[in-house]
Order: structure tokens, then sequence, then C-alpha cells
């Protein structure tokens, strides 16, 4: 009885001595302080610490100073901690993620669901800036789920189209591309072809179909490079040559899936140089090879520029960190 | 004389009861009368443009001069739309689907229909000059159809097959 008593007298001493839950430990690098210098406001010590200007947002968060305040210089003040960086990240994935939906085409196909990513998109940025940094991960996590869903369904309703063309040429010269779908039935002088999904047709007036041929693979676009924001009147377009390629057609769109274009060009060169008076704003552009018979290839994945052209003259080209590839037209 | 008269009307009228009532179901039921031509008659279909780019015209059925287009105007059976250069228009259809037309191009409506018995819907554009793209549903319907006629040759979507399992 005695060896128990005092078994449990030393349990007991022991659970007393050891210490309480652990409290979860501070964060180093929230509790790191930090002042301004001079003029020197929170957005320049937000893009020097963070690369990021709009992060001086979730300082003020912090430190519970008011919108756009900024504190006095040698005023010490918290940064964000450890946990902002994973909440960043995520943020980017699912912008990226974001961003190759509406590329593939998700606001035309997958209406609803592209723009529930967009919102819940929206709900991760507020929650960052006013860093809460653990409901922006998980809002980011979502939004890069939904988004890989929207880009999947726009992409499976946008396989399941019919998208082809027809052109007739000064000659009279008829000539039908089947991009996607079911196909299509050519018929002239009594005379059937039925092209499938990636098959080209001419049609000479006044004879019957010619042998059915194969459409050219999509050019690789070169510049501008993804996402370029151009501060420039003259753009210039580069890409990998097609092999059978008599000429290029470039498109450029307002919008990623090239419902919106705005120009359309045709050169026998891999470049081209646009004088362009389009005005600043988000342009998408796309490629098209051409063969020896005028048969009109699939066309490239979008890929994004903004031009910003009325900056007092400047020329420069920025390459951004957007994401390439989308929706081909 | 005039007793055998009536003996023989009498002796008659089983014989035109039974006339009448073969007359009467001989005449077709009213039920059974043929559709009236109009359930027959398609019904004409609208189509809208959209998506305007630069200059792009409208000839409409009859008219001798082309208008400017403009944001959802409806286009019908012998309607021509043209796009000058540098310019682009889409036409809409009601069902969902579009055609985008590229600069330099010259198409004409040649039929957009839809049959009120079964809603098969026909479309048909004759493309004169230049490059049309059309973007549409899966054709399922036995019946339906879209084409595009152009001066040397004919392009017709193929229907979609669906078995049910």
């Amino acid at each position: 009885m005695r060896p128990a008593v005092a078994c449990l007298a030393c349990c007991w001493l022991l659970l007393a001595a050891a210490p309480a839950p652990a409290q979860p430990p501070p964060d180093p690098s929230t509790a790191k302080t930090a002042s301004l210098e001079g003029d020197q406001t929170l957005e320049d010590l937000a893009k020097k610490l963070f690369e990021d200007p709009k992060a001086a947002d979730e300082i003020r968060a912090i430190n519970h100073l008011a919108p756009g305040s900024q504190p006095a210089a040698g005023q010490p003040f918290e940064l964000p901690g450890k946990a902002r960086q994973p909440a960043i990240s995520a943020l980017g994935m699912a912008r990226q993620a974001v961003q190759e939906a509406k590329l593939q085409g998700a606001p035309e196909y997958a209406t609803e669901r592209y723009s529930k990513a967009e919102q819940s998109m929206a709900a991760a940025e507020q929650a960052c800036r006013r860093a809460d940094y653990a409901t922006c991960q998980q809002q980011a996590d979502d939004t890069w789920a939904l988004a890989r869903l929207a880009r999947k369904e726009g992409l499976a309703k946008r396989s399941s189209k019919n998208r082809f063309a027809v052109s007739v040429d000064e000659e009279g010269t008829t000539r039908v591309e089947v991009m996607e779908g079911d196909g299509v039935e050519v018929q002239a002088k009594k005379r059937r072809a039925v092209l499938t999904r990636g098959q080209a047709v001419r049609v000479r007036p006044g004879k019957v179909p010619d042998p059915v041929r194969k459409l050219l693979t999509p050019p690789e676009p070169i510049l501008p490079f993804p996402a370029s924001r151009l501060v420039t009147t003259s753009i210039q377009f580069h890409w990998k040559p097609v092999e059978g390629a008599a000429r290029y057609v470039l498109l450029v769109s307002r919008d990623p899936a090239g419902r919106r274009p705005v120009r359309q060009l045709t050169t026998e060169s891999s470049t081209y140089l646009l004088r362009s008076k389009l005005p600043d704003g988000q342009y998408y552009w796309f490629l098209r090879a051409v063969d020896v018979h005028g048969l009109v290839g699939r066309a490239s994945e979008a890929r994004a520029f903004r031009l910003v052209s009325d900056q007092g003259g400047a020329v420069t080209v920025e390459p951004g960190g957007g994401v390439d590839g989308g929706a081909a037209p | 004389m005039r007793a055998g008269y009536h003996e023989a009307v009498k002796s008659l009228i089983p014989f035109a009861l039974a006339a009448a009532w073969l007359v009467a179901c001989s005449s077709p039921a009213p039920e059974h009368q043929p559709p009236d031509a109009a359930q027959l008659d398609p019904i004409q279909r609208m189509a809208s443009l959209t998506q305007l780019e630069g200059e792009v015209r409208v000839k409409r059925a009859g008219a001798p001069e082309w208008l400017a287009a403009s944001e959802g105007m409806q286009l019908a059976i012998n309607d021509k739309v043209r796009t000058l250069r540098n310019s682009f228009a889409t036409i809409r259809f009601e069902e969902g689907g579009v055609m985008r037309l590229e600069p330099e191009s010259l198409v004409a409506v040649t039929d957009l229909a839809v049959e009120r018995r079964n809603q098969v819907r026909r479309s048909t554009f004759t493309l004169m000059q230049g490059r049309v793209e059309a973007e549409l549903d899966a054709l399922t319907q036995e019946g339906s159809e879209f084409k595009i006629k152009t001066p040397s040759a004919q392009a017709a979507v193929v229907r979609r097959e669906v078995s049910f399992q």
C-alpha cells in the first residue's frame, strides 16, 4: 500500500513540475520591428523588404494603423511574421491558376465556376491585406482548386464544340479547316470529302475537292514574353518557324479566347513589327501557320501583353511574371 | 294506293338510317384533319450581330443600301454582312453558337429556320468573300443542319451520333 501511495505522489509531483501546455512560440519575425527613415514611406519599405509595395497595407493592419497612414520617422512598428510567406505563396499559385483558367476560356465555357474562383481570389487577397494569413492561405487554396476545376470544365466544354473555318479567296477557291468537333462534310461537283479534327481541304472553282490535308501545328511564340508590359508603340513579335509554313497569321485580341480581335496581320517571316495605334490595355496574341495550299493551321495558345504606350516616349519592354499558354481562338 | 305508298316509305327507313350512319362514319373526325399549313411552316429564326470592331456594314434583304452595323442588330434571311479592312464581326445564334467574320468578308444569311413540330434547326450561310470561323454546339437532332455555301463548294457540319445504352 505504501509504495503505491509513494508512486502516486511522485507522479503528482512530476505532473505539477511539468511546464504548462506550451503557448505557440512567438514568431521571431513578428517580433521584428522596423521604423521609417527620413521621408521613406511604408510602401517604400514594403517594396524593399517584400518586393511588394502593397504589403504596406499588411503592416498597417498588424499595427492597427489607419488605411493610407504613415508612421512617423523613427517610430517602431511590427513587421509581418513567418506566417506571411506560405500565405503569399498560396496566393501566387491561386492567382496563376485563375489566370490559366482564364486563358483556357473558362470565363466563356465555365462561367459560374470561374466567377466563383474570381470571388474566392478576391477574398483571399483581402485576407492577406488585413494580415490574416491563415484565412488568406485557406482561401487561396480553395481558389486554386476552384480555378483548376473551372479550367477543366472549360476545356471539356470547349472541345465538345464544333469549330471550323471556311474561306473564299479572290479566285473563288474555297478552303475549309476543322479545328474541333464532329467534322465537316465538304461537297463540290458531286464529290464529298469528310474532314475530321485537324484536317483541311481546298476546293478550286469548278473542281472536285483536293485531297484532305493535315493542318499545320501552331507556331511557338517567343516575343513579346508572356504577360509583358510594353511601354512602346512598336511591338516586335517573334516566333519559331513551322516546317511547311508559307506564311503566318498573327491575331491580336482583347480577350484570351480571341473573340474580340483588333488586328489580323499576315507575314511570310517569323517576325513582325507592329506600329501600334492600339489604345492602352491588355491584349492577347495568337499565331497560325498557313501552308503552301493556303490552309490555315490551328492557333497557338493565347499570350498576353499590356500596352502602356503613352509615357513620355519611353521605350521599355518588361517581361511579366504571368503565365503563358491559353485558349486558342 | 296511299296506304301502299306509306308502307313502301316505312320499309325504306332502315336503309336511309344505315346510309346516314355510313356517311357519318366515313367522314373524317376533326382530330384526323390534315394539320394546318401554318404548323408545318418553319419559323424563321433570328441571329444578331455582336463584338463589332472597325467598319461593319449590313444590307437588308431587298434594300439597295448598306447600313452601318450596330451591336445587337438582328439578322434575317437574305440579309448580308460585310466587314471592311481591319474589321471584325460576330453573328450570334439564338440557340448559342457563333460565326466570326474576319476582315474583308461578305456573308449572306441564306436560311435560318426552326420547324415547329420537331424543333429541327436549319442554318445556311453563303460566304462570297473572306473567311469565317464557326463555333457551334454539336448537332444531335436528326434533320438539323448547319451549312456554309461558297461559290465553289458547300461545307456542312457532321451530325453527332447519339447512342443510348
